[in-house]
């Protein structure tokens, strides 16, 4: 079995996730990021998206949906920092679909700069929701 | 005639019976949402201490060129001040305006434009009533700090800060000792004090991160979210000394109240038997008359 490491998902209002993974994928701000054990110290930036940590070899997954934060790998410890994290039990699929319909009507007929980034940004979100319960 | 003031004291008794129910029930509420709110900041802290590490490590390996962090004359100040939205909670406000209220006035003698952010009914109306510019205010957070919360105050100060609005941000809040304690603080928020993104242990800072993307990127990323956490910190720390100060204010309450109840019991006892006393005087007089 391959060897694992321990991960902990913080975000603003609760320690969301604390256990063992042989191997994560992160969502960074250059492409997923993939961790296995012993990997090297490492600080990436996190993006809206779906986080997948495998438990064992069998492949038994947990898939979260996470916000914008922070990924610290250090000594077999992942450290993620994140605004949200919703396990897929969590997510009400349905308000993620309206969500997302919402998202992208605005991102159409956005002018503003700022109001584009917020749009672009809520639908990553709903896409994220949407991907960790397996509906997309 | 003594019976009639057997009456009144009985109705007050009734009613100051009822407001210690009042104030009971409201001391029960304060201890609950208090034992909530602290349980919400304990739960918070790994996030808030996770993110200042990161802080530290990137602030030791980098620049801090960031705008967040540049310090310029002040020309305008923008003070944050939390207090809550409803009263009974003793002098909890009153502390925190008194020196909210001081802190303005010197800044303004001392030649600076001078804003409130208030947030809390109880500080809005009280500088908006005496004419002091109010920058913006919230009144319905309701003492349950959330993190949507910490991340509209910050993003409006950064907001303020960064087009030069106000050159400074500073934040008054009661700061959580104890049940029994809270002390009223002025604290700077922005620019952020290199100090308080210094490094404690060099042990840490030494190890060699790969950072994705480069290090001045992910400042960019950081120093926004660690500021908005900051302001939710602060937030629930402000709210945790709310409920417990009305708790304490409440149950303080509950005991004058029962004092006066007692003191009250006394005294209509007294006349009660006051007044039997001339009754049966009466009686025994008449009787002798016969």
């Amino acid at each position: 079995m391959a060897k694992s490491f321990k991960v902990v998902i913080v975000t603003p209002d609760k320690t969301a996730y604390e256990g063992e993974a042989v191997s994560a994928t992160i969502p960074g701000l250059a492409g997923y990021i993939g961790i296995w054990a012993n990997h090297a110290p490492l600080v990436a930036a996190v993006i809206p998206g779906v986080v997948t940590l495998k438990k064992d070899d069998m492949g038994s997954e947990l898939r979260m949906a996470v916000g914008t934060g922070f990924v610290e790998v250090a000594d077999n410890v992942v450290n993620l920092m994140v605004e949200t994290c919703e396990t897929a039990g969590e997510i009400d699929a349905e308000r993620a679909t309206k969500a997302l319909e919402r998202a992208r009507r605005r991102l159409a007929d956005m002018q503003d700069d700022i109001d584009r980034e917020r749009a672009r940004l809520a639908v990553a979100r709903a896409e994220a929701r949407l991907r960790a319960v397996g509906k997309k | 005639m003594a019976g009639a003031g057997v009456k009144i004291l009985n109705k007050r008794i009734r009613s100051v019976k009822n407001t210690q129910q009042i104030t009971k029930a409201m001391k029960m509420v304060a201890a609950a949402k208090l034992q909530r709110q602290q349980g919400k900041m304990l739960a918070a802290r790994p996030y808030a201490r996770k993110l200042t590490e990161l802080m530290q490590q990137l602030a030791a390996s980098a620049e801090l060129t960031e705008p967040l962090f540049e310090v310029r004359p002040v020309h305008k100040r923008l003070f944050i001040v939390m207090t809550s939205d409803k009263g009974l909670c003793g002098s909890y406000n009153m502390n925190i305006i008194k020196l909210a209220h001081k802190a303005v006035d010197e800044s303004k003698a001392a030649g600076v434009e001078t804003a409130v952010y208030a947030i809390g009914r109880k500080g809005a109306e009280y500088f908006r009533k005496r004419g002091y510019e109010v920058f913006k205010s919230h009144e319905d957070f309701g003492g349950d700090a959330d993190s949507s919360q910490g991340k509209a105050v910050g993003d409006d100060a950064v907001g303020a800060f960064l087009d030069g609005t106000f050159d400074e941000v500073r934040v008054i809040y009661a700061a959580f000792v104890s049940t029994m304690t809270q002390t009223p603080v002025d604290k700077p928020l922005l620019p952020i004090a290199p100090e308080a993104v210094e490094d404690e242990d060099e042990g840490k800072a030494a190890q060699d991160f790969i950072w994705e993307p480069g290090r001045d990127e992910l400042f960019g990323v950081l120093v926004p979210l660690y500021l908005r956490n900051r302001v939710f910190m602060t937030l629930s720390e402000a709210f945790t000394s709310e409920h417990a100060a009305r708790m304490t204010s409440m149950s303080a309450a509950t005991e004058n109240a029962g004092e006066l109840i007692d003191a009250l019991t006394l005294q209509r006892n007294r006349e009660r038997q006051a007044a039997i006393t001339s009754e049966l005087l009466d009686i025994v007089g008449g009787a002798n008359a016969l």
